[in-house]
């Protein structure tokens, strides 16, 4: 029993560990525009139909240095289907990195979709566009089939318990 | 470098919900423990150790939350500080915590030796132990997950992916502890091997640790390509950031393997250190098992007090009589839709759902604060009360019925949506506890009638926290009886619970008449298991036994398959209570003549039925989470409309706005499906514990639960389809 202590504090202490990320995600496009230079970066990876983390960090183009104050507008429109494009301008406080501004942006159909940047500081401003594809959310199902396994894999570890505990009282062969 | 980016990239921290939920835990756990087992082993625990632990557990949070977790996209040598803190700063000041002992410590002993015990007495188990603990596993497994997460696919893998990202910083944690395992020797942990060994075992960690540093120093290109590609900030190059972080492993990493391979050198060429340390480890034993305290609630300072206090009940009385007073004057006079009156949204949105939340957390808060109770007092206080309740109706049947026809009525004539008929409601429960306890003498009203108090009754089954007597011993030598008597002073229980007999919550409304009353101060709120109620079966003052009450069980079942017609009503109203009625009518029957040659059919039957309770609750909390969830914002422009339609100019008008769900889909949807893997596991361990009791081997056990194991995992699998529909936005007001 003394040996098995060491294992049950590893565990936990483990477990700990497993943090989620701060924003970012993976860089969609890194891009010089005008006096700027832009990186977008997205969450989650692939983007997926339902709410996504868009961040924009803005750098001098000549200098590298970060910009804090550019005013970003995002603008996202699929490019399949005729939806009203949403624009949502970027806000500092909605990042966790304070060298970016970021924003969640909802799509709502699978496809491709187009993300124009308008980036405005002082006299300087700078558009660019990308095109992305957002895949099909799975991650209800991913949770709903998570929240039906869970009991099934706590049951499969009180059954061994029991055949242990019946096996160590001599119940069980 | 500008001072406002630095100070943007300073302020750049995240605040991991659930890491810093396990790590807060995982400290409470420990200081729990270590204070237990300080009491027997001052020297081996002295506070030092204590502090090491928590500060090993700060220092990861500082990893995981600080700007070196938001900059290590951006940032090699960010992202290696962050990794050398979690592979060669907190595993060491975690072992010397010596945690293992303490955390286990921590738990209930129940749970060590009837939850763990088997696992740990098993044989296979021991001999993985015996491999991972091993220094020479210790070793490879740290250098090969260092190595190995720095090839750069694997490293460009975490970098793309969060999960992936967890994963690797869980490997580096999980066999950095391994490898520190036997350098720190934390207690009660025996060195495998000689002392010497740890000089090459050092020496080689520090080898390997050199030449990975030594490759991204002198690489004369950038061997992670998304540093290549991303931006470059502070105005350092993707190359010079490459050779910063390997100079950092090699100098910084090197000094976290040379300082202790100095501290052990000199320690073995020390004879008296050498005696010492042999001395330490002879001292290391198990502890024995510590009588436990019981945690009662009323012992807390503030909760207790006005639990104990005379007019505590009354205090809480009064607010909820008086929101019932204005639940029945805006149900009558105010906006006659339900989601815009109090009386569509008080009682059916709010008061259900804490209801149902303080009985899962705490016990049967309702009836404590019961509003009906006040005109019954005053009832009581005309002294007409001299009858005697007719013995044929000492049982439930007559509140199940009007149980049933509540639950009928609410949804026949939509009650929830008809701001009237709620305060109709409301007025006859008040004519009804007044008239029936204006006349008869006790509590008949809580105990016979009442569907409310029968819902809370049975519900805090469940309920962590009972009341019961400190010692028996006291009950025992007790002349006077005052809890169940009374005093001049205070009465008695009501309700006839006799407290040395009383076991569990059912018929206890939690007035704290018997707290009030003991003369002894003999009689706490504890904390309980659970399930702990429904595993048992003793005779239960004024109640009895719970397998000869066939009202109590078909109490239990109305409860938990209201919970489901309820529920699905809101998604699509069918006759789903018939089906499922009968299916558990057909399991219990098929239950009780799988033994019936051993034991009676009603045993089982009621036996079996109380074990669905957690299933039902869990699916009644699930459910009225959601109103509440979706619904938490509408009581405060219910309140101005109803003062502004009552003519009270208190409050400026309402402003009715469509205001977001407290929580994402997402996650309301996981809490729900959380609720009901609770309550599926322990219905599945209640019926597995009962059937234990019947059967004569685990073979007839198991025979004797699959049918009604199969009728769960029915009731389950259509809890989560209920859960999984849209739900009609019951007290929610959308844009009118």
């Amino acid at each position: 029993m003394k040996a098995l202590y060491p294992l049950a504090a590893w565990l936990i202490l483990t477990i700990g560990a497993t943090a989620a990320r701060g924003d970012g995600g993976a860089m969609l496009l890194h891009q010089d525009a005008g006096a700027f230079t832009i990186t977008l970066f997205a969450a989650p990876q692939p983007l997926r139909t339902g709410d996504a983390d868009l961040s924009v960090m803005v750098q001098d183009r000549t200098s590298g240095e970060v910009l804090l104050d550019p005013a970003i507008e995002l603008t996202v429109a699929p490019e399949s289907v005729s939806a009203a494009p949403q624009t949502v301008r970027l806000a500092k406080g909605q990042a966790i990195n304070r060298l970016m501004q970021a924003c969640t942006v909802q799509f709502s159909t699978v496809g491709k979709w187009r993300l124009t940047l308008v980036v405005r500081r002082g006299n300087d401003s700078a558009q660019l566009s990308t095109e992305c594809t957002v895949e099909p959310d799975r991650s209800r199902a991913t949770l709903v089939w998570f929240y039906i396994l869970l009991p099934v894999g706590i049951i499969l570890l009180f059954v061994i318990h029991q055949v242990l505990k019946l096996r160590s009282e001599g119940k069980v062969p | 470098m500008s001072d406002g980016i630095s100070q943007a990239a300073w302020s750049s921290w995240s605040f991991p919900f659930w890491a810093t939920t396990g790590l807060l835990a995982t400290a409470l756990l420990y200081l729990r423990g270590w204070r237990k087992i300080r009491r027997t082993r001052p020297l081996t625990f002295p506070p030092w150790r204590a502090w090491c632990f928590l500060g090993g557990l700060l220092v990861l949070w500082f990893a995981i939350a600080s700007p070196l977790d938001t900059l290590d996209g951006l940032l090699l040598v960010a992202h290696m500080t962050q990794h050398l803190i979690l592979m060669s700063v907190v595993p060491p000041l975690l072992l010397l915590g010596a945690p293992a002992v303490p955390l286990l410590r921590s738990l209930p002993r129940s749970v060590l030796r009837d939850g763990l015990g088997p696992f740990f007495r098993a044989q296979p188990l021991h001999r993985i132990i015996h491999l991972i603990t091993h220094p020479v596993f210790g070793w490879l497994a740290m250098n090969i997950a260092y190595i190995a997460w720095h090839v750069p696919q694997a490293y460009e893998l975490a970098l793309r992916s969060p999960g992936w990202h967890a994963v690797e910083h869980a490997c580096f944690l999980g066999t950095s502890l391994l490898f520190w395992l036997p350098i720190i020797q934390p207690w009660p942990t025996v060195g495998r091997g000689s002392r010497w060994a740890m000089l090459p075992y050092l020496v080689g960690a520090d080898l390997v640790n050199t030449g990975l540093a030594a490759v991204l120093s002198f690489s004369d290109r950038v061997i992670y390509p998304s540093y290549a590609a991303g931006p470059r900030v502070f105005g350092i190059s993707a190359l010079r950031d490459q050779a910063a972080a390997g100079a950092l492993m090699w100098v910084i990493g090197s000094i976290f393997y040379l300082v202790p391979l100095a501290g052990i050198a000199i320690r073995l060429l020390s004879p008296q250190s050498r005696r010492l340390a042999a001395g330490t480890l002879r001292q290391g034993s198990i502890p024995g098992p510590q009588p436990g305290r019981r945690f009662d609630l009323l012992n807390l300072p503030l909760i207790g007090r006005l639990l104990r206090w005379r007019y505590g009940r009354m205090a809480l009385q009064s607010v909820a009589f008086a929101a019932a007073v204005l639940v029945i004057v805006d149900g009558f006079f105010g906006q006659q839709m339900g989601a815009m009156n109090l009386a569509g949204v008080l009682p059916w949105t709010y008061v259900r759902a804490f209801g149902v939340i303080a009985l899962l957390v705490l016990g049967n808060i309702f009836c404590l604060s019961c509003p009906f109770m006040l005109p019954r007092e005053l009832g009581h206080r005309l002294g007409l009360a001299r009858l005697k309740w007719p013995r044929w109706l000492r049982s439930k049947w007559i509140a199940i019925a009007l149980l049933i026809l509540f639950f009928w009525s609410y949804e026949a004539f939509a009650i929830w949506d008809h701001p009237q008929r709620t305060a109709w409601l409301l007025i006859a429960y008040f004519a009804a506890a007044f008239l029936v306890d204006t006349f008869f003498r006790g509590a008949n009203f809580c105990k016979y009638i009442c569907p409310l108090g029968q819902f809370n009754f049975a519900g805090s089954l469940l309920s962590p926290f009972t009341l019961e007597a400190k010692s028996h011993a006291t009950c025992e030598r007790c002349t006077t009886h005052d809890c169940i008597t009374g005093s001049q002073q205070q009465r008695g229980c009501e309700l006839q619970l006799y407290m040395p007999q009383k076991a569990g919550n059912m018929d206890c409304t939690l007035c704290m008449d018997c707290v009030k009353a003991c003369p002894h101060d003999n009689i706490g709120l504890f904390a309980i298991a659970p399930v702990r109620d429904l595993l048992r079966d003793p005779v239960r003052s004024s109640i009895g036994k719970f397998s000869a009450r066939i009202d109590i069980a078909a109490l239990v079942l109305v409860l938990v398959l209201a919970a489901f017609v309820n529920a699905w009503w809101m998604v699509a109203p069918s006759a789903l209570g018939k089906y499922l009625a009968l299916a558990v009518l057909l399991a219990a029957a098929v239950t009780a003549l799988a033994a019936a040659h051993r034991s009676t059919r009603k045993e089982l039957f009621c036996r079996f039925s109380q074990a669905l309770l957690p299933l039902g609750l869990a699916m009644w909390a699930a459910h009225l989470l959601f109103h509440l969830i979706t619904g938490w914002a509408t009581l405060d422009p219910a309140l101005h409309q109803a003062a502004a339609d009552l003519g009270w100019h208190l409050f400026a008008p309402a402003h009715w706005v469509t205001v977001q769900p407290l929580l994402p889909a997402n996650t309301l949807l996981s809490v729900q499906l959380l609720l009901l893997d609770a309550g599926l596991l322990l219905t599945l361990y209640l019926g597995w514990r009962l059937a234990q009791q019947w059967a004569t081997n685990a073979g007839r056990a198991i025979l004797l639960l699959l049918p009604w194991a199969t009728m769960v995992a029915v009731a389950y699998a259509t809890g989560v389809w209920i859960m999984l529909q849209p739900m009609q936005m019951r007290g929610v007001m959308m844009n009118p």
